[in-house]
């Protein structure tokens, strides 16, 4: 199945279609929704950030993998050679 | 018709205006950039993690970065195991068949561009082992 649900620019993934924004959107939202939960928990702005910077880095990775798996993948070097 | 058999005869070698390995080595370019950006995300959890230790065992006086992974390691014993074993290794693997990939289409180079492609995951290959060796031998 050949997905082209995003586009990558350096390290970061831009959404191309319907589906990648909605990915996006959950991520963001995901990403908001564990700020406040952290922020409700924590006792000073600087263990909100740490604590918000390690679910972010997660957040990012796992996202970047589903864009990776869902953006357009050129064909692998063995297809092109068999063709 | 007619162009074609003037172009024929004034060609004096073997013409080839687009090589079709060329298009493969490209292609293998642009996938191994795409996975070196997944791994920079997966590499900078346990980065993070070794930096806010670092900091902790500097600021905090009986705190060591040894001290801090092993209290991770037995409060999260899965959670320590994917980030700072399971994943580096992953990456590790990703990135040096990428790396081969790429010195085998692009016939063995020795030159600074290949270098220059590679930068990026052989970087990725250095930290993972360096990730690795903190957290097996602190």
């Amino acid at each position: 199945m050949k997905l082209n649900w995003f586009k990558r620019e350096g390290i970061f993934f831009i959404p191309t279609s319907v589906a990648g924004w909605m990915i996006f959107a959950c991520a963001m939202v995901y990403a908001i929704y564990v700020f406040m939960d952290i922020d409700s928990r924590s006792h000073s702005v600087s263990d909100t950030l740490m604590n918000f910077v390690f679910s972010l880095l997660i957040i990012g990775a796992v996202y970047s993998f589903v864009a990776y798996l869902t953006s357009t993948q050129v064909k692998s070097a063995n297809n092109e050679k068999s063709k | 018709m007619a162009n074609f058999e003037d172009t024929l005869t004034q060609m004096t070698k073997p013409e080839v205006p687009e090589l079709k390995h060329k298009n493969i080595l490209a292609n293998a370019i642009i996938r191994t950039k795409s996975k070196s950006a997944v791994s920079w995300w997966w590499i900078s959890v346990p980065l993070y993690v070794i930096c806010a230790f670092v900091m902790k065992s500097l600021y905090m006086p009986h705190a060591t970065l040894a001290s801090n992974l092993k209290a991770l390691a037995s409060k999260d014993k899965y959670a320590a195991f994917l980030f700072f074993l399971t994943v580096p290794l992953v990456l590790i693997v990703v990135n040096v068949f990428s790396i081969k990939e790429i010195y085998f289409l692009s016939g063995s180079p020795r030159t600074i561009r290949f270098f220059k492609t590679i930068s990026g995951n052989v970087s990725l290959i250095v930290l993972s082992v360096i990730i690795i060796i903190i957290f097996l031998f602190t």
